[in-house]
């Protein structure tokens, strides 16, 4: 039974493991941007951060739902996905935010990401394209 | 028994609600992100009328219509505006909510130039915003529906930002200083004071939100003082003559919030103090002038202090509940309570319905939109309300 314990343990120790280190942030090819800290990425998905440090707005695209979504609210910005976006429907309507770029999988945030200068997403590392460039969070 | 009166404009409600359904996500025109809201709020109470014909009736009290535009350039500026439209009790106004550039040096100060919505307390601010929270109401004496349009913006200028704290968390500042436009003489606010002009004139303020290290927790105090203000009231019978008086208002207001959310639980609590002054005197002379005008002082000191504790849960996707007890301490006269019980369903992500019970004791806000109750002889009564938003 010990034994069976154990390797349950691990096995969801991995599985967490993997699933901590699926998601990765994006940003434009062409973006001189490589790195960001973990508290710039809380404050850029809340909207207190809206610059590049080089220059430039940051053009944020979310994903409507998902487990990847579910993933960067609870790591990023502890909150739950409906959290996230009743705090951002109450920027929107006070006038203190633009509503980020929402999409509806990886393929639309990619999509979004390659064709915006400036612009930052998060998706699955699987679904990583040379499209976009991965940022490194500091 | 259903107020007639206002079906026709529930008819109109439903057919943009129906063209909501249709267009039931954010637009985007030129890069402008326009969003809105549609709702409609019915009540009944088993003994008053509150914020419309309730007593032993359904009525139609309010009904509201958002609508939002944002563009945000590539140099950073961005602009905003909103128009709300509402009806309240047998009011109706097509108001600019909020029309300010926006423009962020950095994470730690920003500025907004324009009409700036007034930030008091947690939802002073959201308080329309009927789709990120489960009451249909907030609590109904600390945020009065007949008091929104007072000072719920200036047309000036507002400074803000976000400073980092390290380990402490971080502060969300704002402070504003502007000119409050004047009421409508029909406007609930004026009913409610038995006014026919009053003028706000001139609002400065701010509020200190701080995200504590612990996930989910935040405090927070907010402040804001209205002077140089004007009011006149409706002609008054003093015993010897009829006659209205005007002077001097003055208004400030504080809170102290604390809001804690963990998953789907959010808690809060929030304190506030206010304090209103009048300096007025009388504009006619009485008595064949024996009495000139302005002879008689008319001074007054009104304070307030109300609290409220509010907790609901998130059930699933679609179903929330909350309940909350607020206490209102109207020093000069009497004590308002209030127990609510309220849940919210999400037929659809963009349509919400919602329900909610209060079971009141105290009656001191029962004329605050203008409304009449003949003969009210007991302090406790029962309110009902049923509202359904659309937003996209």
């Amino acid at each position: 039974m010990f034994r069976i314990i154990i390797i349950l343990a691990f096995m969801f120790g991995v599985a967490a493991t993997v699933r901590a280190a699926d998601v990765v942030f994006v940003v434009n090819a062409q973006s001189a941007e490589g790195s960001l800290s973990a508290d710039d990425i809380k404050s850029v998905l809340l909207g207190n951060k809206i610059k590049w440090d080089g220059g430039g707005v940051i053009k944020l695209a979310i994903l409507t739902a998902g487990p990847v979504h579910e993933q960067v609210m609870q790591e990023r910005v502890q909150r739950s996905a409906d959290q996230f976006d009743k705090y951002w429907k109450k920027l929107v309507f006070t006038g203190k935010g633009v509503m980020p770029q929402q999409a509806a999988d990886d393929a639309a945030v990619i999509d979004y990401v390659s064709k915006t200068p400036g612009a930052l997403g998060y998706v699955a590392a699987a679904s990583v394209t040379a499209q976009v460039k991965v940022l490194t969070i500091k | 028994m259903i107020n007639r009166n206002r079906l026709s404009f529930v008819a109109r409600a439903l057919g943009l609600a129906a063209l909501t359904a249709i267009v039931s996500h954010a637009y985007e025109l030129g890069g402008i992100a326009i969003h809105g809201t549609l709702s409609s709020t019915v009540a009944y109470s088993d003994k008053y009328n509150f914020l419309g014909a309730t007593d032993d009736a359904w009525d139609f009290i309010q009904n509201e219509a958002t609508v939002n535009a944002t563009k945000r350039f590539d140099n950073g500026l961005k602009i905003a505006g909103q128009v709300y439209a509402y009806s309240l009790s047998d009011y109706s106004a097509v108001t600019l909510d909020f029309a300010n550039l926006d423009y962020s040096f950095s994470q730690e100060f920003g500025v907004r130039i324009g009409r700036i919505k007034t930030p008091s307390g947690l939802y002073t601010e959201v308080q329309d915003l009927d789709q990120v929270r489960i009451f249909a109401s907030l609590p109904l004496n600390f945020y009065p529906r007949s008091y929104r349009a007072f000072a719920v913006a200036s047309d000036g200028v507002s400074l803000y930002g976000n400073l980092g704290a390290g380990k402490a968390g971080s502060f969300d500042y704002q402070a504003f200083y502007g000119y409050v436009p004047d009421l409508d003489d029909q406007q609930p606010t004026m009913l409610g004071t038995n006014s026919s002009g009053l003028a706000p004139n001139m609002i400065a303020g701010g509020s200190l939100i701080w995200n504590l290290p612990v996930d989910g927790l935040r405090v927070g105090y907010s402040y804001y003082t209205l002077y140089g203000g004007a009011l006149i009231t409706n002609p008054i019978d003093i015993g010897f003559g009829v006659t209205s008086f005007s002077g001097d208002l003055g208004y400030t207001t504080q809170v102290a919030s604390i809001e804690y959310t963990r998953g789907k639980w959010v808690a809060s609590a929030e304190y506030k103090y206010t304090k209103t002054t009048t300096n007025l005197t009388n504009n006619s002379a009485l008595m064949g002038g024996l009495v000139p005008a302005g002879s008689i002082p008319n001074t007054a000191l009104n304070e307030k202090d109300e609290i409220y504790f509010q907790l609901t849960y998130q059930a699933t996707e679609k179903i929330g509940v909350g309940a909350y007890y607020a206490y209102s301490d109207y020093q000069n006269s009497t004590i308002d309570k209030d127990i609510a019980l309220a849940t919210s369903y999400a037929i659809m992500p963009w349509w919400l319905v919602k329900a909610e019970v209060h079971f009141m004791d105290g009656t001191h806000e029962l004329g605050s939109a203008g409304n009449t109750n003949a003969g009210v002889t007991e302090d406790t009564w029962n309110y009902y309300v049923l509202k359904t938003t659309f937003s996209f």
